[in-house]
């Protein structure tokens, strides 16, 4: 009967830790490589797919652009594994990377600015719906991503995502007040169109 | 003197801060004490609230849109950045192959620790080599089984986002993945046996595409048919991986696979599918 795991005696073995997360024990430790083997981020990546899908949606706001970003971003996530902490949130990560990369490419990409903006549901982006109460869904989201640049995402980690002011501001890289602002700001907008929507009818 | 619509202008940004919980709880305290004894900020809270559903509704039906399966699959397919020396038995088993997914690794090192469990934790004091063989072993019996096995137990507890395309689009899954895999994809119906079709993904193993259909019981449990091009006689033959029970079988042109919990008896559908399909 042998005591305690040691590690082999050499490292030329499958990486342990690469599927901590099903795996029925933990992975031994400590092992034997130079650094810590990267965390195998894949399949949580996956799984927040649909929801940096829709961030990059209301960072690009036209479905080609978000779904070039979130390639992108899922790229750059995998190469810098090794720099997520495991024990802080992987969507907050792949966010601020996905702002970052948006920001960049915008600034590098003046060129392209002739190909104008699409809508959501034109973009292929919209869920398909139903007539009545998804119509209303898709005119609210053309209305929200109609606001002035910044403002659907910060609505969308505050509102949607529940994240706090400091955290929607650590993502965008924006001062907490700014946040604050946009948030009382996207509100007033729609609310007024809702208002007006309702008048209209 | 006040100017009316600065008035509303200032309230909904308060109301704004208060839904956000990021009113100081003094200040947060005295705007609920004054919308209880003002009906109309009361009234602009309500309203403000209303907004706020239905943004979050519209937010939340983005999520819907299925995820193009490239996007998926690149991620699955890449290599992690610093991969571990290459295991032995994945190049032992295939012939050498520029993308063996790094999945099999990890399906190695998962299978690996089992392994080692039921050998009373024996990966200590082994020689590698003879490590080696056990990987070798390992690897060779499940294939793209095991890698199929991986990608159920992460995908069957994905409750919201199962499948990649939902069941309502059986037609274009059928056509979809009859076209992708290379050899037809019937959806069958599992109804007479209580399972209720959800839709349908596309999964990359050994390098492959394979097709998921996946079904659901009366109580959530969550069984899949997969698939990929290939082709035998195999009858239909169980294969406990630990948590899950696998079936697989062939027939002329496919290879399939039954994925469900380990408790489920899946051979009697097997078996019918086995006939049908």
């Amino acid at each position: 009967m042998q005591q305690a795991i040691a590690p082999p005696p050499n490292g030329a073995v499958a990486k342990p830790g690469a599927m901590a997360l099903t795996s029925p024990q933990p992975a031994p430790t400590p092992w034997p490589v130079m650094t810590a083997p990267p965390p195998d981020i894949r399949s949580d990546l996956v799984a927040l797919l649909p929801r940096l899908r829709r961030f990059a949606l209301t960072l690009t706001r036209n479905g080609p652009d978000a779904d070039d970003l979130v390639q992108a971003t899922c790229t750059r996530a995998l190469e810098r594994a090794h720099q997520w902490a495991p024990e802080t949130n992987l969507a907050a990560w792949t966010y601020t990377m996905a702002r970052n990369l948006w920001i960049s490419d915008r600034r590098r990409a003046s060129t392209r600015m002739g190909a104008g903006q699409v809508d959501a549901a034109e973009a292929g982006l919209m869920a398909p719906h139903g007539p009545a109460d998804a119509l209303r869904g898709s005119q609210l989201m053309d209305q929200i991503m109609a606001l002035p640049e910044g403002f659907a995402t910060t609505l969308l980690l505050v509102s949607v995502e529940g994240h706090s002011y400091a955290e929607a501001a650590a993502v965008l890289d924006i001062p907490i007040g700014t946040v604050m602002s946009r948030m009382a700001g996207a509100r007033k907008k729609l609310r007024a169109a809702l208002t007006q929507e309702e008048a209209g009818l | 003197m006040t100017n009316p619509v600065t008035e509303q202008d200032a309230l909904q940004t308060r109301i704004s801060a208060y839904i956000d919980g990021a009113l100081p709880p003094q200040e947060a305290e005295a705007f609920e004490a004054e919308a209880a004894a003002n009906p109309e900020v009361a009234a602009e809270l309500d309203a403000m609230l209303a907004v706020e559903a239905e943004l979050t509704a519209a937010f939340d039906d983005l999520l819907d849109t299925p995820v193009p399966e490239a996007l998926e699959q690149g991620i699955m397919a890449e290599q992690t950045p610093a991969p571990s020396p290459a295991p032995a038995a994945a190049n032992a088993n295939q012939p050498p192959q520029r993308n063996w997914p790094a999945l099999a690794t990890a399906a190695c090192a998962l299978l690996a620790v089992g392994v080692a469990g039921g050998y009373g934790l024996g990966l200590s004091n082994r020689a590698a080599p003879e490590v080696h063989r056990e990987y070798v072993e390992v690897v060779k019996a499940p294939g793209w089984k095991a890698q199929v096995a991986d990608y159920h137990r992460i995908y069957a507890a994905q409750t919201r986002h199962l499948v990649e395309v939902p069941a309502t689009e059986k037609d274009h899954i059928e056509t979809w993945l009859t076209a992708t895999i290379g050899a037809p994809v019937r959806v069958p119906d599992l109804s007479g046996a209580g399972y209720t079709f959800e839709g349908a993904r596309l999964l990359v193993a050994a390098g492959k595409p394979v097709f998921q259909l996946v079904f659901t019981d009366a109580n959530g449990g969550v069984i899949a048919l997969c698939g990929l091009k290939g082709g035998g006689n195999d009858a239909p033959a169980p294969q406990e991986f630990g948590d899950l029970t696998m079936i697989g079988w062939q027939n002329a042109e496919t290879d399939f696979v039954l994925v469900g919990p380990a408790e489920t008896d899946l051979i009697p559908l097997a078996e019918t599918l086995a006939t049908s399909l």
